[in-house]
């Protein structure tokens, strides 16, 4: 504990006396995006992501995500995070500000690194449209195993919000409930020979008032890639919402369990073009069953910094009818953050 | 007396412990393994046959790193994402060594650099280790840091450089005599990885396959280069084993020019086992690509 509180003496004195004569890596990444659903086209400059990214002193590094979607909402900050991965013991590091927590696979995922452009419907309806981001502090312990193991345990301010369009409003809502938030998660890493790893890691959510509000996660993910070009990528998650009661205003209102899971598979199979298909499926989205199935192709004409995508998925929800949504996207990086990664 | 055991046994285990030395790619984790010889154990994140510029950061490397002593970067941004798995190690004790440290660096860019000019360094071209002068200069900044890590094998180290920069010495002799025809020669790479080789050797890179680097070619630039075998002659089209050689096909069914494979680096190809060996496979197949 004493080195801990040395090691963060250390870094926060050298965050004064460094000298800010590098500048940080900046990036943008842009997006333009286009969507089919039942006859009606629309045709939108999504929105621009910029990222700064750098050291801040020999321990620690800063990232900050700003998002901006242009449709007239103001920017949103999506994270803003000063983590210490150098120079503290026992293989610990610590993340402060505000970031997306460790809970399942997907969560810590920007929306450009996903082949299928959009976040599989049914974890939206738990995480949220834009995922779970909180202001908290987060602890990383690598376990001392002979392959890669580690711990993450996470205080947030604020829990889960799957309502509202916006970051401000998500966030307005949360300060509104002002219900404090835990989370943690287990992951291992595997390699299966030279060419192949596999990926496994356990989840827990558990928010803090006496709505016993909890989720639990499990995912895997496999990957096989001989080469530079080519590889098969096969994500899975599973994640479980616990059946709660609410109370508001005297009024106790129950909710069921849901059970969410995808399954994603992407292949590419030369240096620019990719293609894959995922599954999801929920046990309960507004009180129905729901699942759908996508096919998904990605075209990289120059390596990592342009890449256009397109996206059919099928969905069946409860009674409605069944429709076909066709989404294409065309991404564009300037800068070292990259607009996708294999 | 268990102090007494406890304090043999502590002895014993730092006498022979060995410095765990990891490196980006497998051309220092060699010259590592030759200057530290049975004192240090190495290993390589990028395979020799793999592009050091995309280097996917796997969990599994900071395990590796995590137990290591120093690691080694080939720098001037070539392995960027070394800096991950350093981070992701945690490890608080590691030497990190930048072996460009004493490396005179070639094609600095004079103006400004972007994306329009493909995947341009901006510090100059990093493929530096692909010149004898520059590994002896590497093997010097490696034994620099071994001597100061384990200052008690500070004799083996030094004797172990002598021994490498000797070595190569005498292979210079011998190439300069064998290889000289190659001096002049004009050839078209697959991508910019060779001006020091080029410089040593005394070749010419007339073209590149990649219109930019890092960007694949295209069928006007791929006429362009149909056009220029031609007209200036060019009998040889160099390439490293991760690229499609597709493009170097299309351009041998147009126009006879012989594609080889190249090794960039240590076990890039069979036979390139060690750095010396790296060395002398490239002057071998580029000699047999010239000879009539």
């Amino acid at each position: 504990m004493r080195s801990i509180c040395f090691t963060f003496l250390i870094v926060g004195l050298s965050s004064l006396i460094a000298q800010t004569t590098v500048n940080p890596d900046i990036s943008v990444i842009g997006e333009l995006g286009m969507r089919q659903f039942e006859g009606e086209n629309t045709l939108s400059a999504s929105s621009v992501e910029i990222a700064i990214e750098g050291y801040v002193n020999p321990y620690a590094r800063a990232e900050v995500y700003l998002h901006k979607h242009l449709d007239g909402h103001p920017i949103e900050l999506e994270e803003a995070v000063l983590s210490i991965e150098r120079g503290l013991p026992l293989s610990l590091a610590i993340r402060g500000g505000k970031f997306r927590p460790q809970f399942g696979a997907i969560n810590k995922q920007h929306l450009h690194q996903f082949p299928q452009i959009v976040l599989p419907e049914p974890v939206a309806h738990l995480l949220g449209d834009h995922k779970w981001s909180s202001a908290g502090l987060e602890a990383n312990w690598l376990l001392p195993l002979p392959w890669y193991n580690n711990i993450s345990f996470s205080y947030l301010e604020n829990g889960i919000s799957t309502e509202g369009h916006s970051h401000e409003e998500e966030e307005e809502e949360q300060h509104d409930e002002a219900a404090k938030a835990f989370s943690t998660r287990y992951s291992s890493f595997v390699d299966l020979g030279d060419i192949s790893h596999l990926e496994v890691g356990l989840s827990y959510y558990q928010l803090m008032d006496d709505s016993d509000d909890n989720m639990a996660g499990l995912d895997f993910k496999y990957k096989w890639r001989p080469s530079k070009y080519k590889s098969i990528t096969w994500q899975n998650e599973l994640l479980r919402k616990a059946p709660m009661t609410h109370v508001e205003d005297g009024e106790a209102e129950e909710h069921h369990e849901v059970v969410v899971a995808y399954s994603m598979l992407n292949y590419q199979f030369s240096k620019i073009w990719n293609a894959g298909f995922i599954v999801d499926y929920s046990s309960d989205i507004e009180e129905a069953e729901y699942q759908s199935g996508g096919l998904f192709f990605g075209f990289s004409p120059a390596e990592e910094s342009t890449v256009l995508r397109i996206f059919m998925k099928q969905a069946q929800h409860g009674d409605h009818k069944p429709g076909l949504l066709v989404q294409a996207q065309l991404l564009w990086s300037l800068g070292p953050h990259k607009a996708h990664k294999f | 007396m268990l102090s007494r055991i406890i304090m043999v046994l502590a002895l014993s285990l730092s006498l022979h412990a060995k410095i765990s030395i990891v490196a980006s790619t497998s051309d220092l984790a060699d010259i590592a393994s030759q200057i530290g010889g049975k004192h240090v154990t190495t290993l390589s994140i990028a395979r020799g046959s793999q592009d050091p510029h995309y280097v996917e950061v796997l969990p599994s490397y900071m395990i590796k790193v995590k137990r290591a002593d120093m690691y080694l970067m080939v720098g001037m941004e070539l392995d960027q994402w070394a800096e991950q798995i350093i981070d992701g190690s945690r490890n608080s004790d590691l030497r990190i060594v930048d072996c460009s440290a004493d490396i005179t660096p070639l094609e600095v860019p004079t103006r400004k650099v972007d994306a329009s000019m493909g995947d341009i360094h901006p510090n100059g071209n990093p493929h530096y280790w692909l010149d004898p002068a520059n590994g002896k200069a590497i093997a010097q900044t490696i034994a620099i840091h071994l001597k100061q890590i384990d200052p008690g094998h500070s004799e083996t180290y030094n004797q172990n450089l002598l021994t490498f920069t000797e070595s190569l010495n005498t292979l210079e002799k011998e190439w300069a005599e064998k290889f000289t025809d190659l001096r002049g020669k004009r050839l078209i790479y697959y991508h910019n990885t060779w001006p020091y080789f080029n410089r040593y050797v005394g070749l010419e890179a007339v073209a590149f396959v990649e219109p930019n680097p890092g960007i694949m070619p295209t069928p006007t630039h791929l006429d362009h280069l149909i056009h220029l075998i031609q007209e200036q002659n060019i009998q040889v089209i160099a390439m490293e084993p991760y690229f499609s050689d597709k493009a170097p096909n299309y351009l041998t069914r147009k126009t006879g020019v012989v594609v080889i494979g190249l090794a960039q680096s240590v076990d890039a190809r069979k036979g390139t086992g060690t750095y010396q060996s790296m060395l002398a496979y490239n002057l071998e197949t580029l000699q047999k690509a010239f000879t009539p």
